[in-house]
């Protein structure tokens, strides 16, 4: 129904220069679609990854000086010169990229501001491609299907919107799959997306090159289009703007936001003024820059959200405890070390927030590592997964060496972990943060643009989620459930993937008796099908039952592993813990 | 040679401008981490502020002082209890698109009210004056004078009064300023006002050698960026430095090298900056 | 025979969306007021809205003048084309029926306007549009469907070079600007006795600003100056001081500006904040923005000189030009200028065309403007005429200089028209 829906709509949007010839409104339309393509281009970086870009202009420049002067000196078809300009694109942004996405949002909004400048001003003092002169594309190609330049409006029409349904498809693929799942991870929460093994930024680049490919597409048709350009009218602030603006009040990070925008923004931008008539008054633009401050107070998803506002039905009550399991005994650990540490120091400035630290882990046991607060516990977790570096010491998993990678590479190894706060996306469902937690190592960018997550991962997610008693919420998003249920979701998506060490940050804190009872039940129901844990935890009692040993640490130095009820009688870590 | 050391002066003084466009934006985003896309568009309205006090009733750019920053204080403070409180603690995206929204607001606002022409000033008995050996407008060295004096005022506000403690307290810990009884809120606002009040000196102090017309802000918004983080951002000396160091560059780079470039430079020094020491000339490398 | 006017434009059922916003559009243009007996329909496109609206309403004023003085009976206009006799006498009177579209100054929108003229209105040839990029992307429409284009004003060379059959300029453009300003240099310096071989530019880069600095260019070496500075900034720039230092620093007689309003009161400011001016500063089009560019620099703006196409001096020495000023300035309040005269002048040439054509085939039109000739006495500017040559440039135009002389303009050059004499070299700023 939905597609019949579609095919008609797309084949009334087709024939519409067959039955109107009115240019004026041809001339909109070619607008709606091709500023409407560079949206959508834009909101991959801008809308799914979350790096916000004032500096598509750029862009959509690059592209119309490659379509346009290859054409104009060296008469290649724009079939080519379109190749070329999304190729140079792709490495301007990778090379803007690459540095830039270190900084934090907005000092990378700032960024691309300033470098589209710079962009701009180089070209305006280039003699090559005309500099403040610009480049008149050469007229005799016109009308001829291989140069895509007519005398008639109704052929830019159709390649417009060629362009236009192009670049939608684009991101309603990259949507439907994986990789639009992990750049809105990246969006939500950068760190968490890591430590799950997603390569954060390459996904951020990919995004970029994407999109800084789409844009000049779309630069190059406009330059067939207008048959002139100049540095003023392809690569001035105001096309960066009314990209953003377009993305922005159709609903950036959703396939048919720019689709809802750009007729919206575009259109009133065309006829306000004919209506108003008098001096220009810029009444559409008041009203866009009211519209967009509103929506990012209310409604951040935009025109989309508004429509879909009502249509959402509520979120699901709040589900019972999972499905009866039985009782299990946590098995018998083997003695091979799975992970070992040795001598793993930190300090940041003066403090020694850990000391030399050794420990091995062996596989199939629950470790758990207790000691007062500061005594550098968390700080060793962050050594271990590659958001800090150790000043020295080593950590072996399966003897390869973990210090000094990133902390997605930490994840391929086979480590996983959460966070003290819980980490989950907020605004993916739960469905969608539990695939986040599949395993990354060999996945393809083609692989997760094009494919879902393979049936076996869906299958074991829904499992998880079932145990977990949280598959009735699937569809909620994140950010809806109770703080328990979200740490409940951050285990499912730390062992997922099935690593062979998963490190919990206080698995317990701040959860009701209940759900720690529960929490403690999924533990070791997965420690029984063979998963290794290291376990920080406060609460003694959950750590007496449910490990097999424990680490007693303090002032960045483990004192004393050994049995847990060895350990808690230990006079040292009486004397330490609990000051007596 | 002469003409580096004329090139460095008026960049100096160029630079003084700058810093003082700047400050409000450094003291806003050093106080609660917000950054104003919109800085400029005040700049812009408090000029046309200016320029019809003089144009309507004639009143001097300078006499028009007293009234023009109590209003953009009031204006500034309104803007954060309408907008501004809904956004401070929302993630960088809504605070992004919030004032980017205003900006357009603003610009256009002005662009219906006043439509596109150029505003200037032509004041009478305006004169040049010599600094350092360098002919320097004489309203130029008032609005350097003035920038100057703004910056010693708010660091002894800063420093030396108790509202200044709690404001940069609220500046460095919210919770704790919250649990030590600082009105985080009020403190907030304050800094609206003094950022949009001191954006105001700014225009009234640019008119005299400055026109304006809606789109001026596209001049002075990144500048004042680049001063913003070239200076060490959150930090308001660091506006200062920043400002003299982008007047400077801009001048002595564009009359040793090439006019055409100068921004080129601007900017370019602004990214490399971000890249490489992001906390800026003076900024404690951070976290 | 003429153009019957099409009735209402059918309503038709487009895509919702395009109805909606479609609507204002479908409006007959208020220019269409019945009159009696045939018409001949022109499309003018200026820009009536934006930025430039008040450049579009004295454009107005002018091509209706024009329009008036084609429909009228002025007899002692003669011998300006068509003036003494009622209509166009080989189209059996008709008249001249202006269309109005509005450009809002956006080269995009002048495309899609002009389409809509040709296609819907159905005009029989356009006038227009004040800008060159804007009359740049009218002239596409034009050719793609065999409309004459008559372009009065705008003056960027590249709109002669493209070789557009339909386009004609009957003013001069920038490179002819550019020539007249070195013409005017040649004969200041022999008049003077003044060394005056090194000049400065400094243009804002866009098209127009490094259109004229490379005609500069050419022309200096063509003429034996020498060109000892070349300076381009982006408008609008927050200082001008480094560009103008390294100006002062080469050390020109002349400084030729290619500005617009904004950096010419910039220019201005920091010139005499450097206490410096050379001994002349020529302006091509900024310093020449009446009257908002002495409202903001006062007094400050004597002694800049700028190049003109024509000059409310010149109706004092001219007869035609003093009639025709008189009037515009009955129907307007004010004085021509240098853009409605040419554009006074634009509608009459091409509505002799259309007359000597004796047919509304846009092909015939062409033809006949090709072959127009007039001679100076027949033409309100300081011309030797109107001849096309064969890319549809005017080759027989002229113009003058202009002096700002106590907060006034005043014709300063050629010398036989001139109503000022000349200050050259300019006083410094410390003897104003």
């Amino acid at each position: 129904m939905k597609r019949v829906a579609g095919g008609l709509l797309a084949a009334g949007l087709a024939s519409v220069p067959v039955w109107v010839q009115d240019s004026f409104f041809l001339n909109a339309m070619i607008h709606v679609f091709l500023f409407g393509a560079a949206a959508q281009a834009w909101n991959l970086l801008g809308g799914y990854a979350g790096q916000i870009s004032f500096g598509h202009a750029a862009f959509f420049g690059i592209g119309a000086y490659a379509t346009a002067w290859l054409l104009a000196h060296h008469g290649l078809s724009p079939w080519a010169g379109l190749w070329v300009g999304a190729a140079l694109a792709t490495c301007a942004s990778l090379l803007v990229g690459y540095p830039t996405f270190r900084l934090r949002r907005h000092f990378f909004a700032l960024a691309t501001l300033a470098l589209a400048e710079i962009v701009r001003i180089s070209f305006l003092n280039w003699e090559v491609v005309g500099a403040a002169t610009g480049l008149y594309l050469p007229l005799e190609y016109r009308n001829r299907f291989e140069f895509l330049m007519w005398d008639a409006k109704a052929p830019y029409y159709w390649t417009a919107l060629t362009a236009f349904v192009l670049a939608t498809g684009v991101v309603w693929v990259v949507d439907r799959n994986r990789a639009g799942r992990y750049l809105r991870a990246v969006e939500q929460d950068e760190e968490a997306a890591e430590m799950l093994g997603i390569p954060t930024r390459r996904y951020k680049l990919y995004a970029m090159a994407l999109s800084a490919a789409l844009t000049a597409v779309c630069g190059g048709l406009y330059a067939l289009y207008v048959l002139y350009i100049d540095p003023y009218n392809v690569m001035a602030s105001r096309i960066s703007l009314l990209v953003v603006v377009i993305a922005l009040i159709g609903g950036r990070g959703t396939v048919w936001g720019p689709v809802l925008g750009a007729p919206f923004v575009v259109l009133l931008n065309e006829y306000t003024r004919a209506w108003l008539g008098g001096a220009g008054s810029g009444a559409d633009f008041i009203l866009f820059g009211l519209v967009v401050v509103l929506l990012s107070l209310y409604q951040p998803k935009g025109l989309v959200g508004l429509l879909a506002r009502s249509g959402r039905p509520a979120p699901f009550a709040v589900a019972g405890a999972g499905a009866d399991e039985p009782g299990l005994l946590p098995t018998v650990p083997g003695n091979e070390v799975v992970l070992d540490i040795q001598g793993v120091r930190k300090s940041f400035g003066g403090v020694r927030a850990v000391q030399g630290v050794d420990l091995s882990v062996r596989r199939g046991e629950i470790l758990g590592l207790v000691g007062p607060n500061g005594a550098g516990k968390s700080t060793l977790f962050d050594c271990l997964t590659g958001f800090v570096l150790p000043d020295g010491g080593s950590a072996r998993l399966w003897g390869r060496s973990l210090l000094g990678l990133p902390p997605h590479r930490v994840a391929w190894a086979g480590l996983a972990r959460t966070f003290q706060a819980t980490r989950v996306f907020p605004e993916l469902s739960v469905w969608d943060n539990a695939l986040c937690g599949a395993e990354h190592r060999g996945e393809s960018l083609w692989e997760a643009t094009t494919r879902e997550a393979p049936p076996a991962v869906q299958d074991r997610a829904a499992a998880l989620l079932r145990s977990f008693g949280l598959w009735e919420l699937r569809e909620s998003p994140a950010g809806e459930l109770s703080y328990g249920q979200q740490k409940l979701l951050s285990l499912a998506m730390a062992v997922l993937r099935e690593p062979e060490v998963v490190l919990l940050d206080e698995p317990a804190a701040g959860v009701n008796p209940v759900l720690v009872g529960e929490i403690e039940r999924h533990l070791r129901a997965l420690n029984t099908s063979g998963l290794t844990f290291v376990v920080i935890e406060h609460n003694m009692e959950f750590v007496m039952r449910s490990c097999h040993r424990v680490a007693f640490m303090a002032e960045g130095r483990v004192v004393t592993v050994g049995r847990p009820e060895d350990v808690q009688r230990d006079a040292r870590v009486l004397e330490l813990y609990y000051g007596r | 040679m002469e003409l580096v050391w004329h090139a460095a002066v008026s960049g100096a003084v160029l630079g003084l401008v700058y810093a003082l466009v700047s400050l409000g934006l450094s003291l806003i985003w050093g106080v609660m981490d917000v950054v104003n896309l919109a800085h400029a568009e005040y700049l812009m309205l408090a000029m046309y502020a200016t320029y019809w006090l003089w144009a309507l009733a004639r009143v001097d750019p300078f006499a028009a002082v007293p009234v023009v920053v109590p209003l953009f204080f009031g204006f500034g403070w309104l803007t954060y209890q309408l907008l501004v409180r809904r956004i401070v603690r929302a993630p960088v995206a809504t605070q992004i698109f919030a004032t980017f929204g205003l900006l357009f607001v603003l610009r256009y606002t002005a662009f219906a009210a006043f439509g596109p022409n150029v505003y200037g000033v032509w004041r009478l008995g305006e004169g040049t004056v010599s600094l350092l050996g360098v002919p320097v407008a004489s309203s130029k060295i008032l609005a350097g004078a003035a920038s100057l004096g703004a910056f010693v005022g708010l660091a002894a506000f800063l420093r030396f009064t108790k509202t200044g403690k709690a404001l940069q307290a609220a500046a460095q810990n919210r919770e704790v300023a919250l649990s030590l009884g600082i009105p985080v809120d009020r403190m907030y606002a304050l800094s609206w006002g003094i950022g949009i009040g001191s954006v105001a000196l700014a225009g009234a102090l640019l008119i005299p050698f400055y026109q304006v017309s809606p789109t001026i802000g596209d001049a002075f918004l990144l500048v004042a960026f680049a001063s913003v983080v070239l200076g060490g951002f959150g930090r308001v000396d660091g506006a200062l430095v920043g400002g003299l160091c982008i007047g400077l560059l801009e001048n002595l780079l564009g009359t040793l090298l090439s006019p055409t470039l100068k921004l080129l430079f601007v900017f370019a020094a602004f990214v490399l900056m971000l890249l490489l020491r992001p906390q800026g000339l003076l900024g404690e490398p951070g976290r | 025979m003429s153009a019957i006017r099409r009735g209402a434009v059918l309503g038709r059922v487009v895509l919702a969306l395009a109805f909606v916003f479609g609507t204002a559009h479908w409006l007959p243009s208020a220019a269409v007021l019945a009159q009696p007996g045939p018409t001949v329909r022109v499309g003018a496109l200026y820009p009536l809205t934006g930025a430039l609206a008040r450049i579009g309403a004295s454009a107005r004023h002018a091509v209706e003048l024009a329009a008036e003085i084609v429909n009228r009976e002025y007899r002692d206009l003669r011998p300006l084309p068509l003036a003494s006799e009622r209509g166009l006498p080989r189209l059996g009177g008709a008249r001249i029926e202006l269309v109005w579209a509005d450009t809002r100054g956006d080269p995009a929108t002048g495309r899609a306007e002009a389409e809509r003229l040709i296609e819907r209105e159905r005009v029989t040839a356009l006038v227009g549009s004040w800008q060159s990029a804007v009359t740049a992307t009218v002239a596409l429409a034009a050719e793609r469907h065999g409309v004459p284009l008559l372009v009065p004003e705008a003056s960027s060379p590249r709109l002669t070079e493209r070789g557009y059959r339909w386009l004609f300029r009957t003013g001069p453009h920038d490179g002819m600007f550019t020539e007249l300003i070195f013409s005017f240099m040649d004969e200041v310096g022999k008049l003077r006795r003044r060394e005056m071989r090194k000049v400065a530019v400094l243009a804002e880069d866009t098209e127009f600003g490094a259109t004229i600095a490379g005609w500069t260019m050419g022309i200096a070496q063509r003429r034996g100056y020498n060109v000892v500075a070349r300076e381009f900034y982006t408008s609008p720039p927050a200082s001008l001081t480094a560009e103008l230092l390294r100006i002062r620093a080469a050390g020109p007689d002349v400084v030729i500006g290619a500005n617009y309003l904004v950096d010419a009161i910039l220019i201005t400011r920091t010139l005499k904040e450097l206490r410096w001016f050379p001994d002349g500063f020529i302006g091509h089009v900024g310093f020449n923005n009446v009257p908002d560019y002495l409202s903001a620099v006062g007094r400050d703006g004597n002694y800049f000189v700028t190049r003109a196409a024509w000059a409310p001096g010149y109706a004092k020495r001219n007869r035609l030009a003093g009639a025709v000023n008189e009037l515009f300035r009955r129907r307007t309040g004010y004085d021509l200028d240098q853009d409605t005269a040419r554009e006074v002048m634009g509608l009459l040439i091409l509505a002799d065309a259309i007359n000597r054509a004796g047919r509304l085939d846009g092909e015939t039109i062409r033809r006949a403007l090709a072959e127009t000739r007039l001679s100076a006495d027949q033409v309100i500017l300081p011309w030797r005429g109107v001849e096309f040559d064969s890319k549809g440039q005017n080759r027989l135009v002229g113009g003058m200089m202009v002096q700002i002389l106590d907060g006034e303009y005043k014709v300063v050059w050629p010398f036989d028209v001139a109503e000022a004499e000349l200050v050259w070299p300019a006083p410094p700023w410390d003897r104003r």
